[in-house]
């Protein structure tokens, strides 16, 4: 008696034994995550016409990058990590950095990727302390999962941008779509979101887009030449 | 699919899931399940395409004029059908979506763009201060690995088209 479901979970199971599972933790899943939307501002930047390189703690130039993977701080020297600058014509360079910590007042919450005015990083770096809000141009909150957005995720962001100033431009970003993470994103007003931001789709495209607004209002600060 | 087969082919991949260190994403499936299906209800919305041709309102007031009614989410459970899709879906992201999204990472930080951006040797991601071991190593798959998951992917899709025939 033939068994078509029965075959085709033999071959599946025979295919998986043929492979690495790419990815055992949820936390790989979120380190991927974040480096593409790293990945997503170096690209918006280069198309904006921006010059980018890689520097460690120290402002020195590096070949061999060190993402970091965990909630850190801007100033910390034990391990060299590796941030990228931008430079947009006559603007003050931008700094990106991975899983940094910002404060507010008694709060300090982490910034999955945070675009900060390399003067107000120096300053971090320096006098060893967490950057303000001031000085940040754009934090991004970027959350992988395997399916929806879970409700419990986007109320937990709209309550931790509630403890940072409005004026601190923020995006929000997913892989994927969920009905509740956007009935409370939209209802939360003037915080940029963007879901389903894969390679290759529009949703890509807009994420660019945004960052793009934000590099614009940056380098208009600076330098009215430059066509961002 | 009869709920028979689902609960087997069901019961089958957990037990894939949970051979190949996948427990996160049975994790994740089981939080979706728990949060139940979700959908955006608007009362009156399918009046919204008749605008107005065909519209038993006339040039008076139309239904899509009237005051803002604010939509609602009904959540209903997964069945046993979309319970199985959600778990093959899941499985998708980690053979197909994942991968796909360090491709493209790895594509983009090397592309040079024109040579305004500059090219890493090597990139990694690590995880605290200390120099213990990096937990990702972004690089392209071989075309053997790359060929070898398109063939889980495919098994995936297959299953997947098997559940829901088209």
């Amino acid at each position: 008696m033939t068994d078509p479901i029965g075959d085709l979970l033999t071959e599946l199971a025979s295919a998986m034994q043929g492979v690495t599972t790419p990815f055992t933790h949820a936390d790989e899943a979120d380190r991927i995550y974040e480096g593409y939307l790293f990945a997503q501002v170096i690209a918006t930047a280069a198309e904006c016409g921006g010059r980018v390189i890689y520097e460690d703690c120290y402002e020195k130039e590096v070949q061999n990058l060190v993402l970091r993977g965990a909630p850190g701080v801007i100033h910390a020297r034990r391990r060299s990590f590796t941030h990228a600058v931008l430079y947009f014509g006559a603007a003050r360079p931008v700094e990106v950095h991975l899983r940094v910590k910002v404060q507010w007042k008694n709060f300090d919450g982490e910034s999955d990727v945070l675009l900060i005015d390399t003067k107000a990083a120096r300053e971090s770096r320096d006098k060893q302390q967490l950057p303000k809000p001031s000085g940040c141009v754009l934090t991004i909150e970027g959350k992988y999962y395997p399916l929806g957005v879970p409700r419990d995720e986007a109320i937990k962001y709209v309550g931790m941008r509630k403890s940072f100033p409005p004026s601190m431009a923020s995006l929000f970003v997913s892989n994927t779509f969920s009905t509740h993470a956007n009935k409370c994103l939209s209802h939360a007003k003037r915080l940029p979101f963007q879901f389903a931001a894969m390679p290759e789709t529009r949703f890509q495209t807009y994420v660019r887009a945004q960052i793009r607004e934000v590099l614009k209002a940056w380098v208009a600060g600076f330098d009215f030449g430059h066509q961002v | 699919m009869e709920a028979a087969e689902l609960a087997r082919v069901d019961q089958t991949l957990r037990q894939l899931c949970a051979d190949h260190e996948l427990q996160w994403v049975v994790q994740a499936v089981d939080a979706a399940i728990a949060e139940g299906h979700a959908q955006s209800v608007t009362e009156g919305s399918s009046s919204h395409y008749r605008r107005r041709s065909g519209s038993p309102y006339g040039y008076g007031i139309r239904s899509d004029e009237r005051s803002r009614i604010e939509p609602e989410i009904v959540e209903r459970p997964y069945t046993g059908e979309e319970r199985v899709l959600l778990l093959l879906d899941a499985m998708l992201a980690v053979y197909r979506d994942l991968p796909n999204l360090r491709t493209e990472t790895v594509r983009v930080l090397t592309d040079g763009f024109q040579g305004r951006v500059a090219v890493p040797e090597q990139i990694v991601t690590a995880l605290d201060e200390d120099d213990e071991e990096a937990v990702i190593s972004w690089r392209s798959e071989t075309a053997v690995d790359a060929q070898n998951r398109q063939r889980v992917i495919g098994s995936l899709i297959t299953l997947r088209q098997a559940v829901v025939p088209e």
